[in-house]
């Protein structure tokens, strides 16, 4: 059966014990791993597996990933199977699933995109040990070893909050001073323009938007006098209030915004979880409350007989960080992760004057090609990015400002091989270098997306000349990092391989951060044949966004793109945009649809 | 039972982090599903009965397995004349070859994790309705109004495709 290796081509046909009889170890392990084997075919199987360890490793290998699978996989339906099998998909379903991390898109149409929900296997595994647990040790002796543990502990701050970001917040606009680490006690906070992140002593994070006043009653009590402001309160707080001069607003485990001091009453809308939403001059027991849900809205007016009613649920009303993927109710998840629109089809690629240093500033830059991107609202304030190249003779320059309420935070270490290192956010790029090809890009990979199953790959989906490069700040070790892998099958990875140089700046304000590479172009396999001015390439640009931990991700923006082929990136360079070599310092403005 | 209870937490500890070497081991040697869970269960309160005679610093792999292999072969034996029960001496070669990997065995599971995040959206949903849901081939084959044996290929070609990404990681991975 070939060598010791479980891999390879399995199906193969194997005699026993010089018999005659034909008997396939992949048949007989498939009807094994799927419950379905005759005793004459188990006994066949248990031939095998006795007369022969490598028939024995090509079983075992696909048993572990048999018992594996449970625990990584979420629960589907056959429901969803059915539409998907009998070609009932719609625009949403369409097209294969997208890898999360490899920064897929998809160029001019929304795709479903599963979000990885793994199922900590801890769970079900602590389901087992828990009922073996209770069955030994029901005595109170295991109680007073303390192996139950305590509820979470509190954020020690010794004041009420601290001021943990601001954006776009104008001194002359503050009544008050308000600075990033301020720590603040009960009282009002206001400001006229801007936002400011608040993190109260118990994690209820409050995102206030100017012009607004809010006064911090205690850690579960808030009043919002005007303005909006949004809330996210963690599991521990549930029970938070938020009142207004008409609402109390009861949090049950959620993100919510409240709009108050309009003419119009105080609008209520749920993002995550659940309120109970009240009007508090309404006597009426019955008639004031509204449970209010996740993508609901309701207003509740001034007066003695108003009660919530129904508002459109509008996303730009508040806002908002890009949710967690694993929030399952987020109704401003997107199903693909990705958050904008592409707008470009191209980047103009300038020429490089000739002293250029890395330093993560951008004065000594030609951004005349720059272009500007931004994921759509509610969360257009947060995450945006603007992104330049230049060439010269040795290296491609790549350039990005990048709107990041967490910047260069990512916890994904180089050091450990791994097939992606992005998820704690970076910058992404799927390029190619083939002048002989040009654009558009040809290059496939091996996922057929009509098709269920695989395709053969060509000579020009292994093009070393088509590269994918991810762009991180390893956080830990301050570290600008780069992985580059080739190819439409990924071959040959590298991680920080020699040659290249990085710098990051984060912004002043925290919200943010630029990043500056120089990468030689032997790296890209052009060494010998670097892009030359008046060359149009294949070029995709991708910025990946992670929460404040910096290993969760949250999700992406994809632009320069080609709407006339549909398809992911990672599986169709045709979807890539031009990427046009400008002859001259001071080439044209920046590219349009 | 009387524990330091810093034993037992390195025993717990030990135990949880071994949970998944164990289920594989226990899925090699049994067929039926329902078995699986059974002696799975059996395995982990044996283990947690024993956990006096087990010495920190030593193979905890070895001797758990050991208690897991002899709780499949009690297992068996109540099966009596079940024709789909693996003989003994299977069972011993088989465990055997399992015990033997060892720290391969979570590599190989890091490497499906990664794997899965590759496959495209029919063919993980096929997945997660097969394991995820726990429905049988019959189920999917008749709510979707295709042959069993569709399936069952179609169910092979993505587990072979897993196979070969995993074995292409781990070929990479250095063993520690």
């Amino acid at each position: 059966m070939g060598d010791q290796s479980s891999s390879g081509n399995l199906n193969q046909k194997i005699d026993v014990a010089g018999e005659k009889q034909e008997v396939e170890i992949a048949e007989l392990t498939s009807r094994f791993l799927d419950g379905d084997l005759a005793s004459g075919e188990f006994d066949c199987l248990q031939q095998q597996l006795k007369r022969d360890p490598v028939a024995r490793r090509y079983f075992i290998d696909r048993m572990l990933m048999d018992a594996h699978l449970p625990d990584l996989l979420s629960t589907g339906t056959i429901g969803d199977m059915v539409d998907v099998l009998n070609g009932t998909v719609n625009d949403d379903l369409d097209g294969a699933d997208s890898c999360l991390l490899t920064g897929q898109g998809i160029s001019g149409r929304q795709e479903r995109r599963e979000i990885n929900h793994k199922r900590s296997s801890l769970f079900s595994l602590k389901n087992s040990l828990a009922f073996s647990l209770l069955v030994l040790m029901g005595c109170a002796g295991m109680w007073s070893l303390g192996w139950f543990q305590a509820g979470p502990a509190l954020v020690e701050v010794k004041s009420l909050a601290v001021v943990s970001r601001l954006r776009d917040v104008r001194p002359q606009d503050l009544k008050q001073p308000l600075a990033v680490g301020q720590k603040l006690n009960a009282g009002i906070v206001a400001l006229e323009s801007g936002t400011a992140e608040i993190l109260l002593q118990n994690n209820v994070k409050v995102l206030l938007q100017g012009p607004a006043e809010l006064e911090l009653i205690d850690p579960m009590h808030a009043y919002l006098r005007r303005g909006r402001a949004l809330f996210n309160v963690p599991s521990e707080a549930i029970g938070f209030v938020c009142e207004t001069s008409e609402a109390s607003i009861i949090d049950l485990g959620t993100e919510f915004g409240v709009h108050a001091g309009e003419a119009s009453g105080t609008a209520v809308q749920v993002y995550v979880g659940e309120v109970i939403a009240n009007a508090i001059a309404n006597e009426d027991s019955e008639l004031r409350g509204r449970r209010v849900r996740s993508g609901q809205a309701v207003k509740i007016v001034k007066g003695y007989q108003a009660v919530p009613e129904e508002l459109r649920f509008a996303p730009n009303r508040f806002v908002r960080f890009l949710p967690d993927p694993n929030d399952g109710d987020d109704p401003e998840k997107t199903e693909t992760g990705i958050y904008n629109n592409a707008r470009h089809q191209e980047l103009h690629i300038v020429r490089a004057p000739a002293e250029i240093e890395i330093d993560g500033l951008l004065n000594d830059w030609d951004l005349t090609g720059q272009f500007a991107s931004r994921c759509e609202p509610p969360f257009d304030s947060f995450y945006y990015v603007r992104g330049a190249a230049m060439y010269d003779e040795q290296y491609l320059y790549l350039s990005a400002e990048v709107g990041d309420p967490f910047p260069m935070r990512s916890k994904v270490s180089p050091h450990i091989q791994r097939s992606l290192y992005g998820h704690g956010g970076c910058l992404a790029f799927r390029i190619s270098t083939d002048r002989r090809m040009g654009w558009p890009v040809r290059g496939r990979s091996i996922n057929d997306e009509e098709e269920e199953g695989f395709r053969q790959l060509l000579p020009e989906d292994l093009n070393d000349q088509l590269a994918f490069l991810v762009l991180w700040y390893y956080e830990p070790e301050k570290l600008p990092c780069l992985h580059v892998k080739y190819g439409m099958d990924e071959h040959d990875r590298k991680v920080n391989p020699p040659g290249y140089a990085g710098a990051f700046q984060k912004r002043a304000d925290g919200l943010g951060y630029t990043a500056e590479y120089a990468i030689p172009w032997s790296l890209l396999n052009a060494g010998d044949d670097p892009p030359q001015a008046g060359d149009t390439l294949g070029l995709t640009w991708l910025v990946h966004w992670s929460g404040p931990e910096g290993q969760n991700w949250r999700g992406q923006l994809i632009d320069i793109v080609n709407p006339a082929i549909t398809g992911w990136n990672y599986n169709q360079a045709g979807t890539w945009g031009r990427a046009i070599y400008d002859p001259r310092p001071g080439g044209s403005a920046t590219g349009t649809k | 039972m009387n524990y330091h209870p810093d034993q037992l937490e390195d025993f717990m500890r030990e135990l949880t982090r071994h949970q998944t070497r164990l289920r594989g081991l226990i899925r090699c040697l049994l067929f039926d599903a329902a078995d699986i869970e059974d002696v799975w269960q059996d395995t982990n309160v044996m283990l947690l009965r024993k956990a006096g005679e087990f010495q920190a610093g030593t193979n905890f792999w070895a001797w758990a397995s050991t208690v897991a292999r002899f709780q499949v072969l009690t297992h068996c034996k109540t099966k009596g004349r079940d024709r789909l029960v693996f003989q003994s001496g299977v069972i011993d070669l088989i465990a055997e070859d399992v015990v033997q990997l060892g720290g391969e065995i979570d590599l190989r599971r890091d490497a499906l994790q990664e794997c899965l995040q590759k496959l495209p959206s029919p063919q993980r949903r096929l997945l997660e309705i097969r394991y995820g849901a726990g429905s049988s081939l019959p189920q999917i084959a008749e709510k979707v109004n295709r042959p069993v044996g569709s399936i069952r290929q179609t169910l092979y070609r993505i587990r072979e495709a897993l196979q070969v990404c995993i074995e292409r990681r781990i070929s990479t991975e250095p063993l520690s």
